[in-house]
């Protein structure tokens, strides 16, 4: 019988793993926990037997006694171990046991049975590890341990390369189908979002990450935690914890570099040439050290991290071929000169030269060999004490300072940009001066204090946070922007040839953020019921200037048009365009979105085991979010406040949405079917409530109508005659503007609101993201250690956000080439005032579904995982901008814009294959090897097959038609797309219908429309390989090891090139909108639209969906192999 | 009681299996589309005329169908229904090699109902233009206008419809002269029959064709004289004949070369 016992207790005790799915136990989860009963040698138990638990590394103590039921818990232990257990009771032997390791938010289920002194039991000592099968986990969830940090490949040296190996992970931190900004990412429980939204995470912008993989003990990725103290996603929530010290001195120095000779140069058999290889470099180096400042009590950590990368920003330099393409820039006339019109050289020498019949010089930078720099230093300090066996504090900072060089946004903010944008291309060369830095900053102190009362009966988690993000911008290069207006130069072909002066929304841009969070979790522990109340809170203060555009933009059709302009203007060189954005606020030139905001969230929960191998838990949260109008920055406007929107709507700019609370109640449960541990059942279903990024509630103050007036000057025309106004030239007439250094010279010296603008508005009723979700997990164990899941994940959308435009008149008639609705001439219901007034609302549409088989084996030499997941994500629109205005016109559809219907998510990879597999050999005494590989197969990403234009007749968003795919030629009128074509209709059609027929998704869609998100790129496959040679030295009581790493990323490209391909769509606008049979009218009326089908740019037919990515990343290209080498000496 | 809790619980969990796979997934929202029935709108015509100086054979294209054989010059062809609506593109192939090997082409927009002539002008010697500024937009020789043919107008009783163009691209230059600008010309018809009166179209400049209207004109015999300048006197650069009919509409346009004395009028009759 005892035999018997022992025999199951083993099993289930030898089950571990490295990578473990767990249920997140707490707020922010920083801990483990340990529990069980402990009955005598009849199975009958043990009130008031003492256990003492302590965590050998640092000698941290826990010590309890048992309940009247004979049970024990240990609610907020020091994740890591091996813990030493002790348990005695007088007239009873004392039992040991030993903890391999407590791992985070799994609580450790230990049932210790004592046997009466002078009986034995048995002298086994196992070794116990918490386990993928566990009463306590019900939710749908992945844990990742440092070791898988120290042996999986990792190419960004992020974190995020691991949160991929969850199985429900998309593109981007996404999971599950959801936006990625509907994360919560947590460092040791403290959220470390980037909750403006500009990223996903801190550090965003400027590729770095918030905080050093060197630093990170384990990271918990939770999909569907029952437990209603975490809250704050609909997505994932992500807590990393970082590492503390302990009793013994550990320390390790590191150094990773790769760079462009360590990759490959092939793409499916044909090498690259080599301006599509750009050189780069990438050093990341850093050190930890962790230990003791009192034995047993005080304990330090610090990691210190920096990453530097370069490459080259010009790949199309001044005057070179690209392959059969002479660069415009320094394009060669007949007589072999350099043609004065692309000669840059001639550009700069008049700049820089004083005199030249100007009274002004500006330094517009070079035009080469100048290299776009990346860095970043990360720094982290943390201290543990424990103050007494009942009570441990920990506090820790950290520090992010990061930047990044970009080139200058092709945007012409509220105006169109310059044809062909503003980047370095064959047609286009910009100056140096006119790239951006841009910088993230990074300041968090964080506090948490666990306790435990009563002997036990109680406990309590108190945390206190303060979060400080500083983003600037600066010139490209660094330092502060000098103000001078922004000139773009057409080049001879039309396309934009260069510029120079800052990039148009780097000036004064800055975001402050400020986040205060104080967290309360109170334990009570009462037999077969656990009650838990609590408290989550956040505070946030937001200071956001964006003022596009301030400085003003010139445009010219020649370089001799603006140095004519320049020294002696006339009608013949006037700039072809100027815009300028300024501030009608007087005295303020810079106004700002300075808000304040909270979210309140109380909750209270019983954990419940009172029926034997079932453990159930319910809650109740309620999130308050308050918008704290009164002590924010909002501006009346009377203006829209007389207006009346569609359905007779009125909008007012200056009120935020109402405080809603939100209620998220949840049930979850763990049934051990056969009660030995080696089958379980677990799920549940509750509401889960996120926040917006606070971007959204940003874009509300900034775009109020009041803040901003624009000048717009365009040819002569009847319209802007050129007489003068009082005191200032009437701009509107672009001979009137010739160039002047002076930003402020056409701003207008009394300055008014503007007669149209565009503002955003968020409903009244506007409500946070929630959502429904539902998860069933199966968990059984199979012989040889392995572990085999089936996971059902359902979500349901609540409340789901989308934009729409409050002054859009309704489409009026439909088109005759498809039937879809048809917006006539007049699409604006006011024509003054604000013109586009873009409402955030809730919807009710969109739900994700994922189906997941996964196979582990987490024990031995070789572990390994292997899953398989299915997802189905559709949503109205996928949510990944920052501004209204873009994630309106943004969105590709078909009926009215207004009424968007359910399309495919962004983040969706239909079919997805994951899996890793590590082993490690010591031998020989001083040596040990690892090889370990991460497998990732799966569907490319998603587009959406649209028209070029807008056959709908709503021209303010463009390229967003979706596609109708004709079933023959009758349904389409195809006409020739410029002069140059030479094809006849007939070949016109014949090569479309001959794309169509080998597409894989169009040839299914035939007179049907084109689905949003439908089309899939091609399968992928990722093999990433790292080993690890480490050679060992004892030296007196120390451990010394030096380890080489050897990483390769897309090995499958290095054995093949062939192999690990990545495609991209070759074009997603297949066909261009080129007008109406009969033009557009008020009421809606057009003959059938017209569209072409344009060449390949060397006049040859467009035969193929993809063509191979050779997209970049952090400098590497995605479809060839890279290899990243590494040195790092580890003491202890 | 553990088991009834225990049965009722999987009771639940497969309920809720089942009724998401069901109920949960749906379908993307988009409508059927109604694809259209009706043919395009071919109501529009155009033709085309080799007004050149001197590009003997001239293949016309719309959209890259020909329409009628190669174009001496002078010739026009008849009028042909357009394809479709919309920025159609007029090609001209130099059949024989007048052109070289750069084909001649253009967009225009041809509206609803409506009716164009394409001229093909200038002299395949007009030279690549080498402003700087402009260094790939115009590489020379004959270019194509497309004018409008408003055939709808209406006229006078008894009157036919008239109008000029001029095409000569070195009207009124002397052949030593280097001048490129050519000089305006006028029309005069004097009749009809043997009436002494005029009826003038003067100071046409060259390539302007922003008057599309035709002017009405009595009908009858007519000789058609044309003078270098902006009245219509002194010696005619060249001389026709016209026979109006009533409530006909004819272009008279003046192409060739006065330097090489090839200049001539000729006619379309559009209707």
């Amino acid at each position: 019988m005892f035999k018997k016992l022992l025999r199951f207790r083993a099993a289930f005790m030898l089950l571990g793993s490295m990578l473990l799915a767990v249920l997140g136990y707490g707020q922010g989860v920083t801990t483990s926990s340990i529990n069980g009963v402990v009955t005598d040698d009849k199975g009958q138990p043990l009130p008031g037997a003492t256990i003492v638990a302590v965590h050998e590394p640092s000698g941290t103590r826990y010590g309890i006694t048992t309940n009247a039921a004979g049970r024990y818990t240990f609610p907020a232990v020091r994740i890591g171990g091996p813990y030493n257990i002790t348990v005695s009771f007088v007239g009873y032997q004392d039992e040991k046991r030993q903890l391999l390791s407590a791992d985070l938010g799994v609580p450790v289920s230990l049932n210790i049975q004592l046997a009466e002194v002078g009986k034995q039991l048995s002298e086994v000592v196992v070794t116990a590890r918490g386990s993928i099968i566990d009463s306590d986990r019900s939710g749908a969830s992945t844990n990742f341990k440092k070791e898988s940090f120290e042996r999986l490949p990792t190419l960004n040296r992020s974190f995020q390369d691991f949160s991929v190996l969850t199985p429900q992970a998309g593109p981007g931190f996404s999971f599950g189908g959801r936006s990625n900004l509907y994360n919560n990412f947590s460092i040791d429980g403290a959220t470390s979002n980037n909750v403006f939204g500009l990223s996903a995470l801190p550090g965003g912008q400027s590729n770095a990450q918030p905080v050093s993989v060197d630093a990170i003990q384990e990271i918990s990725v939770q999909l569907s935690p029952y437990d209603v103290s975490q809250g704050a996603f609909t997505g994932a929530g992500v807590n990393a914890v970082t590492r503390s010290g302990t009793n013994r001195l550990q320390g390790s120095a590191y150094y990773y570099t790769k760079n462009d000779a360590l990759a490959g140069k092939k793409i499916a058999g044909t090498e690259l040439p080599e301006l599509q290889r750009p050189s780069f470099t990438y050093a990341n180096y850093g050190a930890r050290l962790g230990g003791a400042i009192i034995k047993n009590k005080l304990f330090f950590f610090g990691n210190f991290e920096r990453e530097e990368a370069t490459s080259p920003a010009v790949l199309y330099p001044y005057g070179q071929k690209t392959g059969t393409t002479v660069n415009q820039p320094g394009s060669v006339l007949a007589n072999g000169n350099v043609n004065p019109e692309t000669d840059l050289e001639r550009l700069r020498t008049f700049l820089i030269t004083p005199g030249n019949g100007k009274s002004w010089t500006y330094d517009p930078g070079s035009y080469n060999n100048f290299n776009v720099p990346q860095q970043s230093t990360k720094f982290l300090a943390k201290i543990d004490w424990n103050i007494n066996d009942n009570n441990k504090l920990t506090i820790r900072y950290n520090q992010l300072n990061a930047f990044r060089d970009v080139n200058p946004s092709g945007s012409g903010g509220f105006a169109s940009g310059p044809t062909g944008g503003r980047a370095n291309s064959v047609n286009t060369l910009p100056f140096s001066n006119s790239y951006y830095r841009i910088l993230n900053n990074l300041y968090s102190v964080f506090g948490e204090l666990n306790s435990s009362f009563g002997n036990g009966k109680f406990a309590n988690n108190l945390q206190l946070g303060y979060n400080s993000f500083r983003d600037t911008r600066q010139q490209g290069g660094g330092g502060a922007v000098t103000p001078f207006p922004t000139v773009d130069i057409l080049g001879p072909n039309g396309q934009n040839l260069t510029s120079f002066g800052p990039d148009p929304f780097t000036v004064n841009n800055r975001l402050d953020q400020d986040v205060i969070q104080v967290n309360d979790k109170f334990d009570a522990f009462l037999g077969a019921h656990t009650f838990t109340l609590g408290t989550a809170n956040e505070f946030y203060k937001f200071y956001n200037v964006f003022t596009q555009v301030v400085y003003g933009t010139y445009q010219y059709n020649s370089i001799s048009d603006f140095i004519n302009n320049a020294t002696a203007p006339s009608a013949a060189n006037a700039p072809t365009r100027f815009y300028q954005q300024y501030s009608a606020l007087a005295g303020n030139p810079a106004p700002a979105a300075d808000f304040k905001a909270s979210q309140l969230g109380f909750y209270v929960q019983d954990n419940y085991t009172g029926v034997k191998n079932l453990r159930v838990t319910a809650g109740l949260r309620v999130d308050l979010p308050i918008y704290n109008e009164a002590a924010s920055g909002l501006f009346r406007n009377a203006a829209v406040e007389a207006q009346t929107f569609a359905n007779g709507e009125k909008l007012y700019v200056d009120k935020l949405p109402v405080t809603t609370p939100l209620y998220s109640p949840r049930i979850g449960f763990n049934w051990d079917v056969l009660g030995n541990k080696s089958l379980q059942v677990r799920g549940g279903a509750g509401v889960f409530t996120g926040r917006v990024p606070f971007v959204w509630i940003s874009n509300q103050l900034s775009n109020n109508g009041v803040f901003f007036n624009t000048i717009t000057s365009g040819p002569t025309t009847a319209s802007n005659p050129v007489s003068l106004t009082t005191g200032q030239p009437n701009p509107l007439n672009n001979v009137n503007t010739p160039f002047n250094p002076d930003v402020n010279a056409y701003v207008p010296k009394t300055t008014s609101a503007a007669s149209t603008y565009a503002i955003n508005v968020t409903a009244p009723n506007f409500k946070f993201p929630q959502v429904f979700r539902t998860n069933i997990g199966i968990d059984k164990t199979l012989p040889g250690g392995f572990v085999a899941t089936g996971e059902l994940i359902y979500t349901k959308d609540i409340n789901a956000v989308y934009i729409r435009d409050a002054n859009l008149a309704a489409p009026v008639g439909t088109l005759a080439g498809d039937g879809r609705p048809l917006y006539g001439t007049n699409t604006l219901i006011n024509t003054t005032g604000a013109t586009q007034a873009l409402v955030q609302d809730n919807t009710d549409k969109g739900y994700a579904f994922s189906l997941t088989g996964q196979i582990q084996k987490t024990s031995g030499r070789l572990n390994g995982s292997l899953a398989y997941t299915f997802t189905d994500s559709k949503d109205l629109n996928s949510q990944s901008g920052s501004t209204a205005g873009g994630l309106f016109t943004g969105n590709p559809y078909v009926t009215d814009i207004n009424s968007p219907v359910l399309g495919y998510a962004s983040n969706w990879f239909p079919h997805r294959v994951v899996g890793y597999v590590s082993y490690r050999l010591d031998y020989a005494k001083f040596f040990a090897t690892t090889f370990s590989l991460i497998y990732e197969g799966r569907n490319g990403g998603n587009f959406s097959y649209t028209y070029g234009g807008a056959p709908n007749g709503y021209t303010g968003a463009s390229n967003t038609n979706l596609l109708y795919v004709p079933r023959n030629q009758s349904e389409i009128l195809l006409t020739t797309t410029n002069a140059t074509d030479t094809r006849t209709t007939q070949q016109i059609w014949d090569q479309l219908n001959a794309y169509i027929e080998q597409d894989s998704y169009l040839k299914n869609r035939r007179g049907k429309y084109a689905e949003r998100g439908a089309a899939l790129t091609p399968w992928v496959d990722f093999l990433n390989l790292r080993v690890l040679q480490d050679f060992k030295v004892r030296t007196g009581n120390s451990n010394n090891s030096v380890q080489v790493s050897l990483e390769m990323f897309n090995l499958l490209n290095f054995l093949n090139s062939d192999w690990g391909v990545v495609k991209s769509a070759a074009r997603t606008s297949l066909l261009g909108f080129s007008g109406y049979e009969t033009p557009n009218t008020a009421t809606g009326t057009t003959g059938r639209p017209i569209y072409t089908f344009a060449t390949n740019a060397d006049g040859s037919p467009l035969t193929s969906s993809y063509v191979n990515s050779q997209g970049v990343f952090n400098g590497v290209t995605t479809s060839r192999w890279q290899l990243q080498l590494g040195l790092r000496y580890i003491f202890n | 009681m553990n088991f009834k809790v225990e049965t009722l619980l999987t009771v639940a969990a497969s309920a809720l299996l089942v009724g998401t796979l069901i109920t949960g997934c749906q379908d993307t929202g988009y409508p059927d589309p109604q694809p259209v029935t009706t043919p395009p709108n071919t109501s529009s015509k155009v033709l085309f005329v080799n007004a050149t100086a001197d590009a003997n054979s001239l293949m016309p294209y719309l959209e890259n169908t020909a329409v009628g054989n190669a174009l001496g010059l002078g010739q026009a062809t008849n009028y042909v229904n357009v394809p479709y609506l919309g920025s159609l593109q007029f090609r001209v192939k130099g059949a024989g090699g007048t052109l070289g090997t750069n084909d001649l082409s253009i967009k225009s927009t041809i509206l609803t109902g409506s009716n164009y002539t394409a001229f093909v002008t200038d002299s395949t010697t007009r030279p690549f233009v080498t402003n700087a500024a402009n260094l790939t937009t115009d590489v020379g020789g004959v270019r194509l206008l497309v004018v409008n043919d408003p055939l709808s107008q209406t006229l006078t009783a008894g009157s036919g419809g008239v109008r000029f163009f001029h095409f000569v691209p070195d009207a009124g230059l002397p052949a030593s002269s280097t001048a490129t600008t050519p000089l305006a010309l006028s029309i005069k018809l004097t009749g009809p029959g043997s009436a002494t009166s005029t009826t003038t179209i003067l100071n046409r400049a060259y390539r302007n064709v922003a008057t599309t209207a035709f002017s009405p004109v009595a009908a009858g015999a007519y000789k058609v004289d044309v003078y270098t300048g902006s009245t219509a006197t002194g010696t005619a650069i060249t001389s026709s004949t016209l026979t109006v009919e009533a409530a006909k509409l004819y272009t008279l346009y003046a192409n060739g070369s006065t330097r090489r004395k090839t200049a001539v009028v000729n006619r379309i009759q559009h209707n």
